[in-house]
C-alpha cells in the first residue's frame, strides 16, 4: 500500500515538474492590486468580509489586465493594557457585567458582546421576549459598551501604525510593484492611518500613474484620494471633535442595524439606505463603486511585462524535517503558486503533498523559498503569509 | 449556604460601587444587580437565559471554558452552533458556508500563533469562508449571516481571548483574498 501510494506520488510530482518546466520561462503581466486597509474595530474575518463584498464592486479585469484584492490587515490597542482595541472594549465590556451580575453568566455570554459592539441585538432582544424582565440590566451593559466605544473614538488618531506594521506592508507593496502591479488603496476609518503611510511609501516608486486612494470614513488628518465619510458615523463625529479630519461629506440617515454608523459592510456598502453625495442621491455602495471606478481611470496601464528570475527545479522528492510535513491542513482554494521548483510526497501519508514555490510574487522577494499544501492534488493552504520562511535554497 | 450568602453580598456591594455607572454617561440610571444565588427565576441572568432558551428563541449555546468544545461528528464545527446552523431555513448551500466559516474560527482560535505556516493555513480558511459567505447571501444578508456565525462561535472570553491572539498574530500581514466564491469548500 506504501509502494503504491509512493508510486502516485512520483508520478503527479513528475506530472507537476513537466508543466512547471513551461512556467518558468513564463512573466507575470502585471496587473491591479486593490488594497484593503480595515478599520481598528475590525478583526481579520470582518476585513475578509470587507474585501469579500468590496470585490463586486470593480470589475475582475481591467484594461486586459486582473484586479486582485489584498488585505493589508492591522490590529492596534486602545490602550496599553491589551494587544487589541476589541479586547480594551471586551474588558469594559467583563467589567460592567460582572457588577451587574454577580453569577457570572453575564460576562461568560460574549454573545451580548458581540451585539453591545454592532447593535443587531436579535439574541439579547429574544431573551427579553421570552418574559424576562433583565432589560434594564442588558440596557445598562450595552450602554457602558456604547460610551466606551465613542471614549476610545476619540483617540483614534493616537494610535499610530507599528513600525513592524508598517514595514510588512511597505515590503509587500515593493514586491507587487515590482511585479507589475499598480494600486488602488482603500481604507475604512483607522486603516486610514494606515494606508496613507503606505501610499507616501509606494507613490515614489510608481509615480502617480501607479497608486490612488479611496478614503471611506476617515479617521485620518489628511487624504491622499476621493473619500467619504457619513454625517450619521458616529465613530468618526466622535473623533472629530477632538481631531481635524475631513468633513463628513455624505448625508445619510441613521443606519438601524448599525447604531454606530461607521461599519463598513453593514453601512458604506449598503445596498438600503441612500443619501446625498456631491449632490446627487446615492446609496453608500455605489458611492464606493464611484470612488474606485475615478481611481482605477485615472491609473496607468502597468509597463512591460515583469519576468520572474528562474530558478532550476530541485530533484524531487526533497527531505522535509517533521515539523514541516505536520502541518497538512484541510479546506481549499485555488493555487496561487506561479513558479513551483520542488515538490516532496513519498514520506507525508494520505496523499497529501507538500511543494515548493518560488516567493517572488507572493511573498517577500527576500525570502528564498515559501510551502505550499496540496492533497490529492488540490490547494490546501500558503503561502499567504509574509512570515512563512522555508529553507535555504540549496 | 454560606457561599451563596456572601456571592449576594458581593452583589449588593458591587452594585453600590458601581452606582453612576463606572463605565460612561450613558449608564448613569443603574438597574439594581442581578443576585445570586443561581435559579431558574427569569429575573435573574441564568434563569432569563434559560427560559429563552426553553422557550427556542435563542440557540443553546456551548459556554464552557474549552475553546474547540464538543464537536461530536468531528466536522471542525461545533455541536451547539451546527444545530443552531440546521435549525435554519437557508438552503443547503448557505448552510455549509455557514459551517465553513464557524469552523474556519474554530480553527482560528486553536491555532499555534507561533507556528507561522499554520497560522497562515488558519488565515486562508477565514478567508475562504468569506469568500464562500458573501458569494451565497446577496448583500448585506451576507454580512448579517456571517455576523450570528462569528457571535455563536466566539460566545465565550476564553474563545474570545483565543481569537485576540489569532488577530494579534496576523497584524502587519498582507493576503490575497480569492474571489467571491472561489473558497468554498463544498
Amino acid at each position: 500500500m506504501h509502494n503504491k501510494r509512493l508510486s502516485v506520488h512520483l508520478i503527479i510530482c513528475a506530472l507537476l515538474f513537466s508543466s512547471v518546466q513551461s512556467v518558468y520561462a513564463a512573466c507575470s503581466p502585471g496587473g491591479y492590486t486593490v488594497g484593503f486597509f480595515n478599520g481598528v474595530w475590525n478583526d481579520y474575518t470582518d476585513a475578509s468580509e470587507s474585501v469579500g463584498a468590496l470585490s463586486s464592486a470593480y470589475p475582475t479585469t481591467y484594461n486586459g489586465l486582473d484586479t486582485r484584492d489584498e488585505i493589508f490587515f492591522s490590529q492596534t490597542a486602545c490602550t496599553t493594557i491589551k494587544l487589541t482595541c476589541l479586547a480594551d472594549i471586551a474588558e469594559v465590556f467583563s467589567q460592567r457585567a460582572n457588577e451587574l451580575d454577580s453569577t457570572g453568566t453575564l460576562a461568560q455570554n460574549f454573545v451580548l458582546f458581540w451585539e453591545a459592539l454592532s447593535g443587531a441585538q436579535s439574541y439579547s432582544q429574544n431573551i427579553q421576549s421570552a418574559g424576562s424582565p433583565i432589560g434594564s440590566v442588558l440596557t445598562s451593559l450595552f450602554n457602558t459598551v456604547t460610551t466606551s466605544l465613542l471614549q476610545f473614538s476619540t483617540s483614534l488618531l493616537n494610535y499610530k501604525p507599528t513600525a513592524a506594521t508598517m514595514a510588512q506592508h511597505n515590503a509587500q507593496l515593493d514586491a507587487d510593484a515590482a511585479a507589475g502591479q499598480y494600486f488602488v488603496l482603500v481604507a475604512h476609518s483607522q486603516g486610514n492611518l494606515f494606508m496613507n503611510q503606505a501610499y507616501d511609501h509606494i507613490f515614489p516608486t510608481v509615480g502617480a500613474a501607479g497608486v490612488k486612494a479611496v478614503q471611506i470614513a476617515v479617521a485620518s488628518t489628511s487624504l491622499r484620494g476621493g473619500y467619504v465619510t457619513s454625517a450619521s458615523d458616529k465613530i468618526i463625529q466622535a473623533l472629530a471633535v477632538t481631531g481635524a479630519v475631513p468633513a463628513a461629506n455624505f448625508i445619510l440617515p441613521s443606519n438601524p442595524v448599525d447604531w454606530t454608523g461607521h461599519a463598513f459592510v453593514g453601512t458604506y456598502l449598503s445596498t438600503t439606505l441612500s443619501g446625498a453625495y456631491g449632490g446627487v442621491t446615492k446609496t453608500p455602495v455605489q458611492v464606493i463603486i464611484d470612488l474606485i471606478a475615478t481611481a482605477l481611470q485615472k491609473l496607468g496601464i502597468p509597463s512591460a511585462p515583469q519576468c520572474v528570475p528562474v530558478r532550476p527545479p530541485i530533484a524531487c522528492p526533497n527531505t522535509f524535517t517533521q515539523t514541516q510535513l505536520n502541518h497538512i491542513v484541510t479546506g481549499m482554494t485555488v493555487p496561487q503558486v506561479n513558479t513551483v521548483f520542488g515538490c516532496s510526497g513519498s514520506n507525508m501519508g494520505n496523499n497529501n503533498w507538500y511543494m515548493w514555490a518560488n516567493s517572488n510574487s507572493l511573498i517577500d522577494p527576500t525570502l528564498d523559498i515559501a510551502f505550499v499544501f496540496f492533497t490529492n492534488g488540490i490547494y490546501q493552504g500558503g503561502p499567504d503569509s509574509k512570515s512563512i520562511v522555508g529553507p535555504a535554497y540549496p | 449556604m454560606a457561599k451563596m450568602i456572601l456571592l449576594g453580598l458581593a452583589a449588593i456591594t458591587l452594585s453600590a460601587c458601581s452606582g453612576g455607572g463606572s463605565g460612561g454617561g450613558a449608564a448613569a440610571e443603574t438597574p439594581p444587580a442581578v443576585s445570586a444565588p443561581y435559579s431558574n427565576d427569569p429575573s435573574t441572568m441564568p434563569g432569563a437565559i434559560a427560559q429563552a432558551e426553553k422557550a427556542g428563541v435563542i440557540p443553546v449555546l456551548d459556554v464552557g471554558t474549552s475553546i474547540a468544545g464538543t464537536d461530536a461528528d468531528d466536522n471542525g464545527v461545533r455541536d451547539d452552533i451546527d444545530a443552531y446552523i440546521n435549525a435554519l431555513s437557508d438552503t443547503p448551500a448557505q448552510k455549509a458556508a455557514l459551517r465553513q466559516k464557524s469552523a474556519a474560527l474554530n480553527a482560528a482560535m486553536v491555532v499555534d500563533v507561533t507556528d507561522s505556516i499554520a497560522l497562515a493555513a488558519a488565515a486562508a480558511k477565514i478567508r475562504n469562508a468569506a469568500s464562500c459567505t458573501v458569494s451565497r447571501f446577496s448583500g448585506g444578508i451576507a454580512n448579517a449571516h456571517s455576523d450570528e456565525i462569528k457571535k455563536y462561535t466566539i460566545n465565550t472570553p476564553q474563545r474570545f481571548d483565543a481569537w485576540m491572539k489569532f488577530n494579534q498574530a496576523m497584524s502587519g500581514s498582507v493576503t490575497q483574498m480569492p474571489k467571491p466564491g472561489v473558497g468554498c469548500a463544498q
